[in-house]
């Protein structure tokens, strides 16, 4: 898998691969939930538009939605992680959330560099 | 001898309806071929909940060392556990009958048939009424697997299994993968689909998948037909096939009497079939939610039509699932609002910070709660946490009497309480709403 992340403004983690597009969660929105204690993902098949709320994460004090980052359909879940989801940290390889066959990518992802300069202003 | 009603099937629609009507005046005859109570009392909620209740105390048990309570040799007695099971029920089902007497309404011990319109035959004997309710209820889909037992059956075994195979993934599957597994039962449930509770809220049915697999419970998803077979001719202990529950009225039957029937009697919300003199409630109707608390509204509304009420708009339908913690869903969430077309907002809020869960729970737990996006009217909730059967009442009010967030916000709840969280999910989904109108305005 290729590691090079591109991130979205809603700490959402994508890692191009031809024409599918591994997802995760940063870790500036790990940080910040603490221990996480649950993981509700979509179902496979399942289609998303930018913007919209595709599943969940639970800390012990905390819900956050997760954010779509682009247009595409869930073709591969992470099931294992939500067995574990005390283990999520950013790693690509064991931590990816989704793969999806990606339709369109928006304009503002920001790289590495942009998105700690990002999250350091918020 | 003539009635005003005469109602087949004995179970919570049939006997709701009975009292409904005898209070109202109505000369009642009720026919029930076994037990009364119906699947309810004696195959369904009643003994599950107690085997659900003991398990728990079981499990409950083993934690006390935690609290600073010290007990040993905590073993489960199964005999103990099925004699105290079956008083409980026989002692409800004789409340029943007494209340029955109570209200001069005719008990008829056997099965009834619909001869005609408004004649029913019982036991070589006519009953002429003027209004007919069939009230039948359900029963298991039989097993496609012949070594399987029904949840009939295995209610009525005397034994805790060393291990145990259960075929399904809807609430009766998952009820008893909790029960045996609290008891130390090995258990797997052999799934035809994807995921269990296909038909809740993918949050219940990834919580509880992820409650269940911390039991040690082994989920197979995805189980062909010849897997199955596989799986029960493998299987050293009992095979449970609870792969869900048909009508208890044959499709002849309903044609024969000119009812429409399509896999089950055809209603509308008032429990009218299409012949004006019979109709129908509970389980026995078509796309039944089959539960209890369904059934007995049903069963009253039904009444309250014949006597040419006007009915208010059926209420919401609270399903609950009797695991640890309790589950419930009220209403609609997310995915049905956008089948419909509703755009909603949902604020959620985990039970880990809350006081009184704190203090008796160890599981995971959370509220969530779904409003309209416009107006922040309360269109549903999921509730995986402890009382949720019971917080659930609170959510159902709101929703049938139309209350919004800001109504949820206004009222006080007890400190500490598990309701309390119902409180901290109205506040999640007004800040969401709130951001969200805010955005709307900026772009108006």
């Amino acid at each position: 898998m290729g590691r090079k992340k591109i991130y979205s403004k809603d700490h959402i983690w994508v890692c191009k691969q031809e024409d599918m597009a591994v997802i995760g969660l940063s870790r500036y929105a790990l940080q910040q939930l603490g221990q996480v204690v649950f993981l509700n993902l979509p179902e496979v098949g399942e289609q998303f538009a930018q913007g919209e709320v595709f599943g969940d994460i639970e800390s012990i004090k905390n819900v956050s939605d997760l954010i779509f980052p682009l247009n595409g359909k869930v073709m591969k879940v992470n099931e294992g992680l939500m067995d574990t989801p005390e283990i999520l940290d950013d790693d690509v390889e064991k931590s990816w959330l989704l793969q999806v066959r990606a339709e369109s990518y928006p304009e503002d992802f920001m790289d590495e560099d942009a998105y700690q300069k990002y999250v350091g202003q918020l | 001898m003539r009635y005003d009603l005469a109602i087949i099937g004995g179970g919570p629609a049939g006997y709701s309806a009975a009292f409904e009507a005898a209070g109202r005046g109505m000369k009642v005859v009720l026919f029930e071929k076994e037990f009364l109570g119906g699947t309810c009392l004696n195959r369904g909620c009643v003994p599950t909940k107690y085997l659900a209740h003991a398990s728990e105390l079981y499990a409950k048990a083993k934690e006390l060392d935690d609290y600073g309570i010290q007990v040993s040799d905590v073993t489960v007695n199964p005999p103990v556990m099925n004699e105290k099971m079956n008083q409980i029920v026989s002692s409800l089902r004789e409340g029943l009958r007494q209340q029955i007497f109570r209200q001069q309404i005719d008990l008829v011990d056997a099965y009834a048939r619909i001869q005609e319109q408004h004649v029913i035959l019982a036991d070589h004997q006519q009953y002429e009424a003027e209004y007919i309710l069939i009230a039948s209820g359900s029963k298991p889909v039989q097993p496609f697997t012949n070594k399987a037992i029904t949840s009939d059956e295995i209610l009525r075994m005397c034994s805790v299994p060393k291990t145990i195979k259960i075929i399904g993934g809807g609430i009766i599957a998952v009820e008893m993968a909790h029960i045996y597994s609290s008891f130390g039962t090995e258990v797997t449930l052999c799934l035809r689909s994807r995921r269990i509770l296909r038909k809740f809220d993918r949050d219940i049915a990834n919580g509880c998948t992820q409650i269940l697999k911390k039991r040690g419970v082994v989920i197979l998803p995805d189980c062909s037909a010849e897997r199955l077979q596989q799986i029960q001719k493998n299987s050293s202990g009992p095979v449970l096939s609870a792969i869900g529950r048909v009508p208890n009225f044959e499709s002849e039957e309903a044609l024969r009497l000119g009812i429409a029937y399509d896999y089950g009697i055809v209603v509308d919300d008032a429990g009218r079939t299409s012949v004006p003199s019979i109709f129908a409630a509970g389980d026995v109707i078509k796309d039944s939610p089959m539960l209890a608390h369904i059934a007995i509204e049903q069963g009253r509304r039904a009444v309250r039509a014949m006597n040419g009420e006007h009915l208010p708009e059926p209420g919401v339908v609270v399903q609950c699932i009797y695991v640890h913690p309790e589950i419930a869903a009220v209403g609609i969430a997310e995915a049905q609002a956008a089948e419909k077309g509703i755009s909603v907002i949902s604020g959620k809020q985990t039970m880990a910070a809350n006081a009184r869960t704190m203090i008796s729970a160890k599981e995971r737990g959370f509220i969530k709660i779904t409003a309209k996006a416009d107006t922040g009217e309360i269109v549903g909730a999921q509730l995986m946490c402890e009382r949720a059967s019971d917080i659930a009442a609170e959510l159902a009010l709101a929703v049938n009497c139309h209350l919004t967030v800001d109504d949820l916000l206004h009222s006080v709840r007890p400190h500490p309480s598990y309701c309390e969280a119902v409180w901290e999910a109205a506040a999640a989904l007004k800040k969401k709403a709130d951001k969200e109108w805010m955005y709307r305005g900026k772009m108006h």
